[in-house]
């Protein structure tokens, strides 16, 4: 004791940090989410925000703590991101729509990732570099759903559209950086040694992940039909020893999470097509949805508070590359929106709608952190993709906001309705 | 002298109608066609010398691959998802028993008794250890009555114990080569990467292949063209390090369940009568090749007097040791299930064939250097599982074996 007061060991310093870390995490979710409400900018925003505030500029933390934890964080975070990406992919809504949505979904992907891998060659990445953050960008993020619920001013068809693409291009972006991280990882130019690592890799991957699917969803269903208390918390701990278990045997562990996610999601239709004959409901029930919203829910929001910690202000330069990928994408969503729908019956003004939908989000983010996190990046790339989410975000709000003026205009230019037959 | 085109045509043509011959023989008597054609080959070959042996061995790992992609093609069109399914934990067990622990006993007993370094021993016992031929046991399966469960499972175990045994091999064979320890981190790495690969690979090709055969399906040729897929098919998988001949079952049975994968994908595609004259054309095919396949086994039959005693010593040890381990394999994985009532069937369906040959004679390409004392053992141990087959085959036929009775007599 000295003066009165308990001296601080070293053990109960660090309790205080971890307590006041957790606190931190969930209290700046509470407010990201808060404010993503009040002002209509997506919560990853704020959050990045309050992460720049809590170390570049009060420097609460040490950056370089924060770095060293990097290769932990990605992992941890990629394995629960795709696990949730499989958890919301819908086989049978996807398969029955996907012939609608194809055109809109490979043209705004590929014009996205080809248009970025030209201007970040042009800059002065090296090919891989260059396609690495192409596909890191690729993705739309789901941020962009509650525009399309919100407005409730666009076509139903509209909707699904949008639903579509971000349901299935953020996924598809982390899955081809996945891919490629591999390859920088080989560091060869042995086509045949690539191939049969990227093939082997993913399909132990696939295969490890429909196995554990399958053998899941029936003991998921037996703990849900009985009642047993957090049953979602078992499957989130499936889901690491998957991950466990196939990156020891050789495979991609995030690829099988994901896998595993959608046989979750699409259990009950799996087993109904194969014609098990069966009591029980296969799939999440509310209740573990209510807790996997959670864990996405303290995730993210560490996360992103994270990342924003790791980004330099000072970085003018990265800044300005973001800056101009940023615009890029913009670019990218014009040529692709407006080309693949030019021969639909899309209304004008939905498809101006849909050409404003272009926020990158939780994907870029976390593609970011695993580039960083294998070496293939230093970590000013983080900067950079702040740089990319910040200028889709504000370019997505400006152009949303001219939507609705556009359409409030129409409005009121129609005719009232019964004019005409009088 | 005769004209070797001329000789060549009439040994075929004798084979061929041998083979027909069998087949009819078969569906009166029961007695597989194998025993006529193995005769025919020891007659032509190690008997009469009309076939030399030499002629027939460097080919003969190239044609029995491609006998083992028809069968396997073939059955696997004929196997429905359910079955496969829910057996395949049942025929994993059964793969995982029989495979090692006949690979390990066999392995420890030859080097005790023969003195031979144990990894030598362990390379000879992943060679013999637990293969059974698809090109024998498929299409006795699919002749013999079975349900569609011990079809199945008869089917995918040949697929599954060859590419077990075929990675125990190289692991054995890479230790042997370059002298350090096994490590079994690696060789399940190299075994989940193998099935896997070729898994996807066998489910991407077949899936593409359906829907181009609902455009194609008024073509001529359409077999041809399959054919040509099939070894594509082969030939990628194995390219990318994953097992051909499972990516051959794969598509085979998604071909086989078209109508399932389409109500999956929600797409109408009319390709039953295609399918009819691809299975049509398939076990035409089929039956060709396992005529050949089976004579060119018995050309193989090459047991000199001087070696005799120990062949029938060392190699009725082996097979004992098979069988034991088979009985054992059998109890456990149907255990409790509908496959029980077959399960002497099943343990009598132990011929092997194309694996242990081609096995065989990459131990002697490999420089392992008692490799040359394997060829007899090897040569004992496939003929005389096949000749278990063929009684084993008779017997059902007969209706004196199929799960009861005798089952509760041998085990």
């Amino acid at each position: 004791m000295v003066n009165g007061l308990p001296i601080m060991t070293a053990d109960a310093l660090s309790l205080n940090y971890f307590m006041i870390g957790v606190a931190a995490i969930l209290i700046t979710g509470f407010i990201g989410r808060a404010l993503a409400k009040r002002t209509g900018i997506t919560h990853i925003l704020w959050l990045m925000v309050l992460g720049i505030i809590i170390i570049p500029v009060f420097g609460l933390f040490s950056r370089g703590t924060f770095l060293a934890l990097m290769p932990d964080v990605a992992s941890v975070v990629i394995t629960i991101v795709l696990f949730n990406f499989g958890l919301g992919l819908n086989a049978h809504k996807l398969i029955k729509q996907i012939s609608v949505s194809s055109l809109l979904l490979s043209a705004n992907f590929i014009a996205s990732v080809l248009l970025v891998f030209i201007v970040t060659h042009f800059i002065g990445y090296n090919y891989l570099d260059s396609a690495l953050i192409g596909f890191a960008v690729g993705g739309t993020s789901a941020v962009i759903l509650p525009f399309g619920s919100i407005s409730r001013l666009v076509d139903e068809k509209t909707n699904i559209l949008l639903n579509l693409e971000a349901m299935i291009t953020e996924p598809l972006s982390v899955i081809f950086v996945l891919i490629l991280i591999v390859v920088a990882a080989l560091n060869t130019t042995n086509m045949e040694l690539i191939l049969t690592t990227i093939v082997g890799q993913f399909s132990t991957a696939i295969v490890l992940g429909a196995l554990f699917g399958f053998a899941w969803v029936p003991l998921m269903a037996f703990m849900q039909h009985h009642k047993y208390e957090y049953s979602y918390v078992s499957s989130l701990a499936v889901v690491f020893i998957l991950y466990i278990v196939t990156q020891d045997i050789g495979g991609s562990g995030p690829m099988a999470a994901l896998i595993f996610g959608l046989l979750i999601a699409n259990g009950e239709g799996l087993y109904h097509l194969l014609k098990y004959k069966h009591n029980k409901y296969f799939t999440l029930n509310r209740e573990s949805r209510y807790f996997n919203d959670l864990i996405s829910f303290i995730t993210t929001s560490a996360f992103f508070v994270y990342f924003g910690g790791l980004v330099i202000p000072q970085d003018i330069y990265s800044l300005v590359v973001g800056v101009a990928i940023g615009l890029t994408i913009i670019i990218a969503r014009q040529i692709g929106t407006w080309t693949s729908l030019a021969r639909s019956s899309t209304p004008k003004v939905d498809k101006f709608f849909l050409s404003s939908m272009m926020t990158r989000g939780t994907g870029a983010a976390v593609s970011a952190a695993l580039l960083v996190a294998y070496n293939v990046f230093n970590p000013s790339l983080i900067t950079v993709f702040f740089s990319i989410i910040l200028v889709t975000v504000f370019i997505n709000g400006v152009m949303f906001a001219r939507f609705n003026a556009i359409y409030k205009r129409l409005k009121q230019q129609e005719p009232p309705s019964g004019s005409q037959a009088q | 002298m005769v004209d070797p085109v001329t000789l060549g045509f009439s040994i075929a043509a004798i084979i061929i109608f041998i083979g027909f011959a069998g087949d009819v023989i078969f569906r009166k008597t029961g007695i597989p066609p194998i025993l006529f054609l193995l005769l025919v080959g020891v007659i032509i070959g190690p008997v009469f010398g009309f076939v030399p042996t030499s002629l027939i061995t460097p080919l003969l790992p190239l044609f029995a691959t491609l006998t083992l992609i028809m069968v396997l093609f073939y059955g696997g069109m004929t196997m429905r998802i359910r079955a496969l399914l829910s057996n395949s934990g049942r025929t994993a067990a059964q793969v995982s028993i029989y495979v090692i622990s006949s690979t390990v006993i066999i392995a420890y007993l030859l080097s005790y008794f023969l003195g031979w370094p144990l990894i030598e021993a362990l390379i000879f016992g992943s060679i013999v250890g637990g293969e059974t031929s698809g090109a024998v046991v498929v299409p006795l399966a699919m002749s013999m009555g079975f349900k569609e469960s011990p079809k199945s499972f008869i089917m995918l175990e040949s697929a599954l114990n060859s590419v077990l045994t075929a990675v125990l091999f190289i692991s054995f064979v890479t230790i042997y080569q370059i002298g350090t320890g096994i490590n079994i981190n690696n060789a399940v790495n190299s075994l989940v990467s193998t099935f896997s690969t070729g898994i996807v690979v066998g489910l991407v090709v077949s899936l593409f292949w359906i829907f181009i055969l609902h455009n194609l399906n008024r073509h001529r040729h359409i077999y041809v063209l399959t054919l040509g897929l099939l070894l594509i098919t082969y030939s990628i998988s194995e390219a990318l390090g994953g097992s051909g001949i499972f990516s051959v079952l794969i598509f085979g049975v998604v071909l086989g369940n078209f109508k399932l994968f389409t109500i999956i994908f929600k797409k109408k595609v009319r390709i039953l009568g295609v399918k009819e004259r691809l299975f049509e054309f398939q076990g035409e095919m089929t039956f060709l090749l396992t005529t050949f396949f089976f004579v060119f086994l018995g050309l193989l039959f090459n047991i000199s007097y001087s070696n005799l005693m120990y062949t029938l010593i060392f190699g009725g040890l082996t097979l004992l040791i098979l069988l034991g381990a088979r009985a054992l394999a059998v109890n456990v994985s149907t255990y409790k299930s509908q496959l029980s009532k077959d399960k002497t069937s099943i343990f009598l369906m132990c011929a092997q064939g194309v694996t242990p040959l081609v096995l065989m004679s990459l131990a002697i390409v490999d420089g392992v250097q008692l490799a040359s004392q394997f060829i007899p053992l090897v040569t004992f141990v496939i003929i005389s599982t096949n000749l278990i087959t063929i009684v084993g085959a008779v017997l059902r036929k007969r209706g004196i074996v199929r799960g009861s009775g005798v089952s509760s007599r041998l085990f």
